[in-house]
C-alpha cells in the first residue's frame, strides 16, 4: 500500500519534473556562491551602530521604554506591551524613591519609628516575589520576572501619592492634610490595585482569581498605609 | 475467546479513542486471554485482573499504540505489546495522558513486544491472536515484565512526571478521586510545591467558613480538608494576621493623641516583625511539635491513625482566622467588649482545634494543652499589641511592665505614673 501511494504520488509529480533524472551539473556552471539568510534586521549593522552611537542615545532609549511602561500603568488597557518586553529599571527606581521618601518618618526612638530603608525595600521586593510565587503555585501562565515587573510598576500611583503626601504635609499636619491625604492615599491605592489587576488576572485560571487578587491587594495596602501613617519630624 | 467479541462490547472498540477502558472489570485469567487491551481498539478490556489501573490518557486503550502514548517514558509499557493486562482500568478521556497508566498495571501486562504492537494498524485485531500467543508461549514473561517494571519506574520517575501510581490494592476512591494520585516527587521541584496550593476560591471560603463554626461532628480534617490540604490558606491567613494585628494595633493609640497633646503619634513599624515573628513560630512550630508528639505515640503503639503534618498545619492556619476579625474589632476602646471578643474568638478557633484531635487523642490533658496555647496566643497578642502607650513618652512600655498594670488601666491617671517609671527606668 505504501508503495503504491509512492508510485502514485511520484506519478502525479512525474510531468512536473520531468527530465530532471537527465540533468546533469557540468564543470563550466559555478555552482558556488553565498546563501545569506536576512535574520532579524540588519543586527550586524545594528551592532556596530549601537556601539558608536552617543551615550545620551542609550539611554533615552531604556529611558522611553521605562516611560511608556509608566503610561502603561497610569492608563491600564489590556496591552501585552508591559508583560512583553518586562524589565526592572522602573521597579527599582520606584522603589528607592519610595523608600527615601518614606525616611525620616517620627524617628523619636530608633526602633518606634517608621520603616526604615531597608524595611520598604524588603517588603516590596519580598512581597513582590511571594505573590509571584504563589500566583504560579497557584496555575498561573505568567513568567516570574513578568510578573515582578508588572507589581514593581504598579506601585507607581502610591509613588505619586507618597509626593502628594509630603507636600500636602508641608502645608501643615492638622486634620484637613489627614483627610486630603486619606482621599489621595485610598484613591491611588484603588488605582494600583486595578492597574495589577487588570494585566495579570487573565493569566490565572478562572476559578482562582480571587486567590490571586487577594494578596496583590493586601500588599499594595500594607504600602498604603505604611504611606499614610508617615509623619514627618 | 470470549475476548474479541467482549471488546465489541465496550467502548472504544476498534480504534476506541481514549477511554480505553475496559469499563467493567472482567475478571479474566490473564494468561491465554487475548489481551484485551485496547490496543488497536482501544478499549478493550484487558484480561487479567480486574485492576483498577489509571491508564489515562492512553489513545487507542493500552496496548500498542496506547502503550507507545502512554509511555511517555515508560518504556515498559511499550514492551508488553500485546495483551495489555493492565489495563483492566478505565481510561477517562483518550488524550495524551502524562500519567499513563500505573506502572503497576504491568503486573497484568503481559510482555509482549509493545512496540511492535504500538506500530501496527488500529484496526487490526490480529494481535489478539499475536497476543495470546505470546502470553501462551510465554506465561512467565508477565512476571519479568513485572519485575522489570519497578526499575523503569525508578528511570521514569523524575520532575514533573505525574503520573499515578496506585498500587496493586488501589481502590476505586483513587480512580474517581484519582486526579489528585500523584506520585511522590522530588522535594526539589516546582510540582511538589503545587501539589499544596491546589484549591479553587470556594474550597477556600468553604474551609474558612468551617474553622468558624465548630460543629460537633464535623472534624475539620476529614470534612473540609478531605485530602487535599493546602499551604495557601495557612500562609496567607497568618499573613492578613500579622498585618492586622499590627495596623489595628497601631490604630488603638489613635485615642491618646487627641487625649494628651504631648502624646506623639508614631507608626511603630517594629510591631510588623514582631507579629510575623509571633504568628508564623505558632502556626508552624506548635503543629510541628503536636504532629510530631503524636507520631511518637502512634509508633509506641498507643493508636492508629494520625493526620499528615501538612493537615495539622492547615488545620491550626485556618483555625487563626477568627483572630482576624477579633484583631480588627479590638480597635473599639471598650475593655469589657475587648476581653469578650478575645473569650469568643479563642473559644471557636480552639474549639475547632479541640474537635479535629479529639478522635485521635482520647487525652484530656493533651486537648487541654493545645487549647490553652490557642489561648495563651490571643492573650499575648491583645495585650502587647494594644497596650496603651505612656503619655510620657513614645516608647512602649515593656511587656511585663504592662501585666503588671493591666488589671488597672482602666484607673489611668495614677497608673501613668507607674508606666513612665517604668519607661525611664527601662530607657
Amino acid at each position: 500500500m505504501a508503495a503504491a501511494e509512492g508510485s502514485g504520488v511520484g506519478g502525479a509529480a512525474k510531468p512536473l519534473f520531468a527530465g530532471l533524472s537527465d540533468v546533469s551539473i557540468s564543470e563550466d556552471i559555478p555552482v558556488e556562491g553565498e546563501i545569506t539568510v536576512p535574520v532579524g534586521s540588519q543586527s550586524p549593522d545594528e551592532d556596530y551602530s549601537t556601539l558608536d552611537e552617543p551615550v545620551r542615545d542609550t539611554i533615552m532609549r531604556d529611558l522611553k521604554a521605562v516611560g511608556k511602561k509608566f503610561v502603561h500603568v497610569m492608563y491600564p488597557k489590556k496591552s501585552s506591551a508591559l508583560l512583553r518586553d518586562w524589565d526592572l529599571w522602573g521597579p527599582l527606581v520606584l522603589c528607592v524613591s519610595l523608600a527615601l521618601m518614606l525616611q525620616d518618618g517620627s524617628a523619636d526612638s530608633k526602633d518606634d519609628g517608621g520603616p526604615q530603608f531597608a524595611e520598604v525595600f524588603v517588603i516590596i521586593w519580598f512581597g513582590a516575589v511571594v505573590i509571584t510565587l504563589n500566583s504560579k503555585l497557584l496555575g498561573g501562565t505568567i513568567s516570574f520576572f513578568q510578573s515582578l515587573c508588572v507589581l514593581g510598576y504598579c506601585v507607581l500611583p502610591l509613588t505619586v501619592a507618597m509626593l502628594v503626601c509630603r507636600l500636602v504635609l508641608l502645608a501643615g499636619s492638622g486634620t484637613v492634610s489627614f483627610i486630603v491625604r486619606l482621599i489621595v492615599v485610598i484613591a491611588m491605592f484603588g488605582w494600583s490595585t486595578l492597574a495589577s489587576t487588570a494585566f495579570l488576572a487573565d493569566s490565572q485560571p478562572p476559578n482562582r482569581k480571587a486567590l490571586v487578587v487577594y494578596p496583590i491587594f493586601l500588599f499594595y495596602f500594607v504600602i498604603s498605609w505604611m504611606i499614610l501613617t508617615f509623619t514627618p519630624q | 475467546m470470549p475476548v474479541p467479541g467482549r471488546a465489541r462490547g465496550f467502548r472504544g472498540g476498534p480504534g476506541g479513542a481514549g477511554p480505553g477502558e475496559g469499563g467493567v472489570p472482567v475478571p479474566v485469567p490473564a494468561q491465554g486471554s487475548p489481551g484485551g487491551y485496547g490496543g488497536p481498539g482501544g478499549g478493550i478490556l484487558v484480561p487479567g485482573e480486574e485492576v483498577p489501573v489509571q491508564t489515562r490518557g492512553s489513545p487507542g486503550g493500552y496496548g500498542g499504540p496506547g502503550g507507545e502514548s502512554r509511555s511517555r517514558g515508560r518504556r515498559s509499557r511499550s514492551r508488553p505489546g500485546g495483551p495489555q493486562g493492565d489495563m483492566g482500568v478505565p481510561v477517562p478521556g483518550g488524550g495524551p495522558d502524562p500519567g499513563g497508566a500505573a506502572p503497576t498495571a504491568s503486573h497484568f501486562a503481559p510482555a509482549a513486544s509493545g512496540s511492535a504492537m504500538a506500530a501496527s494498524d488500529e484496526l487490526r485485531f490480529p494481535e489478539f491472536e499475536e497476543a495470546a500467543e505470546l502470553l501462551a508461549a510465554a506465561p512467565g514473561a508477565t512476571t519479568a515484565s513485572a519485575s522489570e517494571r519497578p526499575s523503569h519506574t525508578a528511570l521514569d520517575v523524575g520532575p514533573g512526571y505525574e503520573e499515578a501510581e496506585p498500587g496493586e490494592d488501589a481502590d476505586n476512591a483513587e480512580l474517581l478521586g484519582g486526579q489528585k494520585q500523584k506520585q511522590p516527587r522530588s522535594f526539589w521541584t516546582f510540582e511538589y510545591y503545587q501539589a499544596f496550593f491546589d484549591v479553587d476560591t470556594h474550597q477556600v471560603l468553604d474551609r474558612i467558613k468551617g474553622s468558624v463554626t465548630p460543629l460537633p461532628g464535623r472534624n475539620f480534617v476529614r470534612h473540609h480538608l478531605r485530602n487535599n490540604p493546602d499551604l495557601y490558606g495557612p500562609f496567607w491567613i497568618c499573613a492578613t494576621l500579622v498585618f492586622a494585628l499590627a495596623i489595628s494595633g497601631n490604630l488603638s493609640h489613635l485615642p491618646e493623641k487627641r487625649a494628651s497633646p504631648s502624646f506623639h503619634y508614631s507608626p511603630q513599624f517594629h510591631k510588623v516583625t514582631i507579629a510575623a515573628t509571633v504568628v508564623y513560630c505558632y502556626a508552624w512550630l506548635v503543629p510541628l511539635a503536636l504532629w510530631g508528639y503524636l507520631r511518637w505515640r502512634q509508633g509506641s503503639g498507643a493508636r492508629a491513625g494520625t493526620y499528615s503534618f501538612l493537615e495539622t498545619v492547615c488545620v491550626y492556619g485556618y483555625s487563626l482566622f477568627t483572630y482576624i476579625p477579633a484583631a480588627v474589632l479590638w480597635l473599639i476602646p471598650a475593655a469589657w467588649l475587648q476581653w469578650l471578643l478575645l473569650a469568643v474568638a479563642a473559644l471557636l478557633s480552639a474549639s475547632v482545634l479541640a474537635l479535629t484531635f479529639w478522635p485521635l487523642v482520647r487525652a484530656l490533658a493533651l486537648l487541654a494543652a493545645v487549647v490553652a496555647l490557642h489561648a495563651l496566643l490571643a492573650v499575648c497578642c491583645k495585650l502587647y499589641f494594644f497596650q496603651r502607650p505612656p503619655s510620657a513618652g513614645p516608647a512602649p512600655s515593656p511587656l511585663h511592665a504592662t501585666l503588671g498594670t493591666e488589671p488597672h488601666r482602666s484607673r489611668a491617671p495614677q497608673h501613668f505614673a507607674n508606666l513612665s517609671q517604668a519607661a525611664s527606668s527601662r530607657q
